[in-house]
């Protein structure tokens, strides 16, 4: 079978997928816990019928189990509304610090598997001109997953949005396995190319970040020259 | 009957252990995989109902390490994904699987058909409630 959209537009639909699949699954978690907690309270209502005495703290707790999980899958919605909408448009102007934030919510099963704590911040305000929101969002969701395979499990990965060399950048802190060579595969080379972006690991400052904007093509082995 | 449970919904499965409590079923349980390993090295339970897909262990892993401490425990896959490839694992695994969210009639009967499966020295009815 031959691709249809070439590896970007492959790349898109697999990682649209996989949100969508992941934003599933945790909403079939949260159901359950509901479901959970409505089965508890039939129980709770029919050992009161046969004359046991419930516990009003009890049903308290059931209550605020189910508020939980109703603010958990209105923030999970939120998010996925958003990244849903993120196709609206094909250029636009990109708040990086923002994308980056949607990125890490939706990955953060992901992340979870290797029970990494992912904290994003900010030096200043960074945006991108013009640019394809979907693609930035892959590129980053590519990034942080390469970024998060390389931190040792139960680590923090700091995202930091800013600037370096006068390019908006995206750098990820606090990597541990960076002695094996990044060999950047299809879609990741197509991704940066698209992007106009390249991919810089520094073992010293165990950090790699991506670079919007650059002219220079990525490097092949996605070091910094 | 002794029954473990693991998934990493802790609110899930504290819900869920103190329903099938009322039903006469008590269930030891925990949001970590690594801790259900460690219980098992110092007990053996009858069934163990686990999650298909918890951070960092699949369910079908976790159930091999479980097995090498107790081999005649029996297993109940729970999975929110309902995919095919889970499906057809959970099967192959000789377990059995159920959709989240599940009916607590349907995972008692369940546990019960599990335990039935266990050599006749491990097998303890769930008493009625």
């Amino acid at each position: 079978m031959t691709s249809l959209y070439g590896p970007v537009g492959e790349s898109g639909l697999s990682f649209f997928g996989k949100v969508a699949a992941t934003a599933c699954h945790e909403l079939k978690n949260i159901l359950a816990v509901i479901g959970e907690n409505n089965g508890l309270l039939e129980d709770i209502v029919f050992m009161a019928q046969k004359g046991r005495p419930f516990d009003p703290e009890r049903l308290g707790r059931a209550c605020a189990d189910v508020g939980k999980q109703i603010q958990r899958a209105d923030d999970l919605l939120a998010n996925v509304s958003r990244f849903a909408h993120s196709v609206d448009c094909f250029e636009d102007e990109i708040d990086l610090e923002d994308g980056c934030r949607l990125v890490v919510f939706l990955a953060r099963r992901l992340t979870a598997a290797k029970r990494l704590t992912v904290e994003v911040a900010a030096a200043g305000a960074v945006r991108l001109a013009k640019a394809n929101p979907l693609l930035i969002e892959n590129l980053l969701w590519a990034a942080l997953l390469e970024a998060a395979d390389r931190c040792a499990n139960g680590s923090a990965l700091r995202v930091v949005v800013g600037e370096r060399d006068g390019c908006p950048a995206v750098v990820f802190h606090g990597l541990e396995n960076l002695d094996e060579e990044f060999r950047p595969t299809a879609p990741w080379t197509e991704l940066l190319a698209a992007a106009s972006a390249r991919w810089e690991i520094c073992g010293l400052e165990r950090q790699c970040a991506l670079l919007f904007g650059e002219d220079e093509p990525p490097r092949l082995d996605g070091r910094s020259s | 009957m002794e029954i473990l449970l693991v998934d990493d919904e802790l609110e899930f499965i504290s819900t869920l252990a103190e329903r099938l409590h009322y039903r006469g079923i008590e269930v030891t349980y925990t949001s970590k995989p690594a801790e259900a390993v460690e219980l098992v090295k110092n007990r053996c339970f009858q069934v163990a109902v686990l999650d298909m897909k918890m951070p960092g262990i699949g369910g079908l892993e976790l159930k091999a390490l479980l097995q090498e401490h107790c081999p005649a425990m029996q297993f109940i896959f729970l999975t929110g994904h309902g995919s095919e490839e889970d499906y057809v694992a959970g099967k192959s695994a000789s377990a059995f699987y159920l959709l989240k969210p599940v009916s607590i009639e349907v995972l008692v009967a369940k546990i019960k058909e599990a335990a039935a499966c266990l050599p006749a020295n491990q097998a303890a009815p769930p008493e009625e409630p």
